[in-house]
């Protein structure tokens, strides 16, 4: 049986999260100027594609960029509707681009591609209902499946359960199981943009303040960096501060 | 007396790369390489921990850059900047307060949002209020959904937050990293996620949201009457794969953990300590909850559940409950416990594992109850163990357990039994394998479900039951009727068995009469008196029910009554139509078998063995050394019996027993020395003494 075929076993009875993009202040402030989230090419699929991960403002550094050559480190985020998801072309249940990373855990018997999941909108919200439970659950990375209660003939999520719960991997690095979503369009923020999540140094650049007054709609939710001496600390604050939005629109409790 | 190390300011890195707001102050300790920024705890420098990116740019200072050196200690160093080259570095209090001269600099005057954060830094509230509300009123004017939700969210929340992390309840402290305000008219909606909020907690919640708002006044102009919602999360949202939490609240329960795994089932996560981990268990999942405590400290669990009102835990308590036992109604004890007693000296596997095999077990039956739905019909209650030995071990165990039950004064048949399901799905009984079960606690309610069954199987326990922790009526009723169906589905017939007095005798009549006497505990204090020698077991006046019945309460019964006290296990195998008093001497070597030797134990053999010598029944080349023995004065002192094997005949019990002798112990080795060994034959009308390998 398939991936798919296992988690249409699941559905959620809570609402679809939102889509979220987290990158720096500078580079989220190019974003919001230019109105959209533009694609870029993707050399694992050979395609040009909008990243965003489901639910969680987890944190993809550019593939050729490392983390540390990025001159900037106060994180910003850009909740996108939901709707989105229809727009969807795959979705995969963990970043696609740390699957190196991953390899490891899941075993030589399965390939990213066993674990591909095609467009179907309801995905997510299986995923987090299979794994997770909640929507809450997943947002915090508590996972609830047990691998060991997994029927044997469902592999692949045997080594989704398994992977959601190493603890081998970096404590940080919770887009193991975080759920890509893959556009292949760009996606503008006019329609989609439900809120940002920035530090007061970007929330109020004049720029930035100007297109997001033409948008009425878009909740502004700042977080205080004062105090703060590390870029994992400002992390924190993204997202307990996107969990605040979560919470207040009641895409979970 | 030690120096404490400089650290040099080696620069300031722009973490926004917009030369505007907080910068980060990296520095060196002279050995590392990578730069170390600031650990800061209430302002001062805590430690020093390298920066996450350590390659990070610097920005540049104008000349003269400042030589900085911090200690460990030292008030912390912070940065603003407010533009490119401009750059405020504060070192104390004096330059922080001078900071308020600049709120007004031209760098922050469109961006009051950054100018807040430098209020807040500098402790003016008023000034980061006041730019709030001109935050508040920009935003305003483009929506004002927009503008309330960045006031509620960003400033409302975050204040609240802040003043529930400064409370010290643990509660407050685990609610301030997750509440979420907001405000709609004159309704404050308090979103308490995962959190289960009590009256108490609720009140606190209250005084912290007014107190906020009454803060952040020009933000929230004063409404007549604010009314505080408080929502709760669901419960189910953490649902956890574990079956339970435990708390190890005494350090008893905290060395035995320590020193052992564990068992799979059930599974458990166990906290060593009520911390913020198990905080979140009770807070956040609907896990259920156990605190392991000594029975002598009960204190411990009464602070244990007034930590946390709001959820119900059961308590595990090591050890005996306290004696007196109290009646439910004059407990103290609010919670619903079980105590899980400490093995004697026979338990099989060690005494720490028995004791956790018990918590194991407890908490089985404690989860297989709730999810049958089977009420709890006691409170608190004693979990008893056996395993069963003999020709009916099933029956053997249970017996067991109504000895033990009724020996520490509980009445044995309030409570809940747990029997091993083998081939049975149900609390149905197997007439041929059942029958004492049935006869002794048909009335109680069973419980046959999975985790039992596994932990059973797995501690190789063959019964168990969870009997009321409370004192039983004082009489022998119970008693008697346990005596009277045990020997009924025998074949005995039972004179004056519905006698309206529950002590007065009895009388059984199968192959012979025995009279059955109901006697208080007190009248067979245990005593290590030998009896009489010439005494013969086979006509004493008859027997007398006590739970434990142990040698010495044997030898007390024999010396003072001429009563053999036995207990209800000795009757499991004593058909009526073969059975005598010598019978249930033979049922009683069971249960004495052990390497230890004992004073009482060692008169008891005697005395068995003195029936063999009464009768001529020698048949064993020892016997006079055995007959010297068993009259030796040093009996029980220097030499001792020992029961070390005992297997049961077609009509009656070969034992084997060993003869030691302190005074021929190899120095440095055993206390003792086995200098002979031989074996009785215990059969309905004779005594025999035999050779150790020989038995018909």
């Amino acid at each position: 049986m398939s991936f798919a075929n296992y988690l249409h076993g699941f559905s959620s009875a809570e609402k679809a999260m939102p889509l979220m993009h987290s990158t720096s202040t500078g580079t989220g402030a190019k974003i919001v100027v230019s109105g959209e989230i533009k694609t870029r090419p993707c050399s694992v699929y050979g395609q040009d594609l909008v990243y965003l991960f489901y639910g969680r403002p987890a944190f993809k550094p550019l593939s050729s960029v490392s983390a540390s050559a990025i001159d900037e480190h106060l994180p910003m985020c850009l909740v996108i509707n939901p709707e989105m998801l229809g727009d969807a072309i795959r979705i995969v249940p963990f970043d696609s681009g740390g699957y190196t990373r991953y390899e490891k855990q899941i075993g030589p018997l399965l390939e990213r591609p066993d674990f591909e999941l095609g467009p179907d909108r309801e995905v997510p919200l299986r995923l987090v209902r299979a794994f997770f439970e909640t929507n809450r659950n997943y947002y915090r990375q508590l996972p609830t499946a047990d691998p060991d209660r997994i029927p044997i003939s469902e592999p692949t999520a045997r080594a989704y359960a398994r992977l959601t719960r190493d603890t081998s991997l970096a404590d940080d690095d919770d887009r193991r199981s975080t759920i890509e979503i893959q556009i292949s369009g760009a996606v503008p923020l006019a329609s989609a943009l439900l809120a940002v999540v920035a530090p007061p140094v970007l929330m109020s650049d004049p720029k930035v303040s100007d297109v997001l007054d033409d948008l009425p709609d878009v909740r502004r939710i700042s977080y205080e960096t004062y105090g703060r001496q590390q870029p994992s600390a400002y992390a924190g604050l993204l997202y307990d501060h996107v969990a605040r939005f979560l919470v207040a629109e009641d895409f979970m409790e | 007396m030690s120096q404490l190390r400089n650290y040099e300011l080696l620069g300031l890195t722009d973490p926004g790369a917009m030369s505007l707001g907080f910068l980060i102050a990296l520095f060196t300790d002279g050995r590392s390489n990578a730069p170390l920024v600031q650990r800061i705890v209430g302002g001062s420098v805590e430690g020093f921990e390298p920066y996450e990116v350590p390659d990070a740019p610097m920005i540049s200072l104008p000349a003269p850059i400042p030589e900085i050196y911090l200690r460990v200690g030292d008030a912390a160093l912070h940065a603003f900047a407010f533009g490119k080259g401009d750059v405020a570095l504060v070192r104390n209090l004096a330059e922080r307060e001078a900071l308020a001269d600049r709120i007004g600099d031209p760098a922050l005057l469109d961006r009051p949002l950054v100018a807040m954060e430098l209020a807040s830094f500098i402790g003016r509230n008023d000034l980061r209020v006041e730019l709030g509300r001109k935050v508040y009123e920009n935003l305003q004017k483009v929506s004002l959904k927009s503008a309330n939700q960045w006031r509620d969210l960003s400033i409302l929340t975050s204040e609240l937050r802040q003043r529930l992390s400064a409370r010290e309840e643990l509660r407050a402290e685990l609610l301030s990293e997750t509440i979420v305000a907001s405000v709609d008219r004159d309704v404050v909606v308090l979103r308490a996620v995962g959190a289960i909020v009590g009256p108490e907690i609720r009140s606190m919640l209250r005084k912290e949201a007014l107190d906020a708002l009454a803060q952040l006044g020009p933000l929230y102009p004063r409404r007549e009457h604010w009314t505080i919602e408080v929502r709760e999360g669901r419960r189910k949202e953490a649902r956890r794969d574990h079956d339970a939490a435990i708390l190890l609240a005494s350090d008893g329960a905290r060395n035995l953990m320590r020193r052992h795994i564990w068992p799979a089932v059930p599974d458990v996560e166990v906290f060593s300590e009520d911390g913020l981990e198990f905080t979140r268990r009770v807070e956040n999942t609907a896990v259920p909850l156990f605190v392991v405590y000594d029975a002598k400290e009960p204190g411990v669990m009464r602070r244990a559940t007034g930590d946390w009102t709001v959820r119900e835990m059961h308590g595990i308590a090591l050890g005996q409950p306290p004696r007196p036992l109290a009646r439910k109604d004059e407990s103290s004890e609010f919670w619903a416990g079980t105590f899980i007693p400490r093995p004697g000296i026979r338990s099989i596997g060690g005494s720490d594992r028995n004791v956790i095999q018990g918590i194991q077990l407890a908490i089985a039956a404690e989860l297989d109850r709730t999810a049958a739905h089977l009420s709890p019909s006691v409170r608190k209650s004693v979990l008893l163990r056996a395993t069963g030995a003999g020709p009916n071990p099933r029956g053997d165990a249970w017996a067991s357990l109504y000895d033990r039950a009724w020996d520490m004064g509980l009445d044995p048949v309030r409570g809940i039994r747990l029997p091993r399901p083998n081939s049975r799905a149900d609390d149905s009984f197997d007439a041929e394998h059942d029958w004492v079960e049935h006869a002794l606690f048909g009335d109680s309610p069973a419980l046959v479900k999975a985790r039992v069954a596994t932990v059973m199987e797995e501690t190789r326990t063959t019964a168990a039951i969870l009997v009321e922790a409370a004192p039983r009526a004082d009489n022998h009723i119970g008693l008697r009727r346990a005596v009277t169906s045990l020997a009924g589905r025998q074949g005995w017939s039972i004179h004056d068995a519905d006698s309206s007095s529950p002590t007065a005798p009895l009388m059984l009549v199968g192959r012979v009469d025995i009279p059955v006497k109901f006697k208080l505990a007190k009248e067979y204090a245990s005593e290590i008196e030998m009896p009489p020698m010439d005494i013969d077991l086979r006509f004493l006046d008859g027997i007398a029910l006590l739970g434990g019945a142990g040698a010495g309460s044997i030898l007390a019964g024999i010396r003072s009554h001429r009563l053999l006290v036995v207990a209800l296990r000795d009757l499991v195998t004593f058909p009526a139509d073969s059975s005598t008093i010598l019978s249930l001497v033979g049922n009683q070597l069971q249960r004495q078998v052990t390497g230890l030797p004992s004073g009482s134990r060692t008169k008891y053999l005697a005395m068995v063995v003195a029936q063999a010598f009464h009768g001529g029944n020698i048949k064993s080349g020892l016997g006079s050394q055995i007959e010297a023995a068993i009259n030796d004065a040093s009996l029980g002192e220097r030499l001792h019996l020992v029961l070390s094997n005992v297997r049961r005949l077609e009509d009656g019990v070969f034992a084997q027993v060993r003869l030691l002798d302190d005074s021929r112990a190899p120095p440095g080795g055993p206390i003792s020395r086995e200098v002979g060994r031989f074996g009785i034959v215990v059969q309905p009308h004779e005594v025999a003494l035999v050779d150790a390998g020989i038995h018909p």
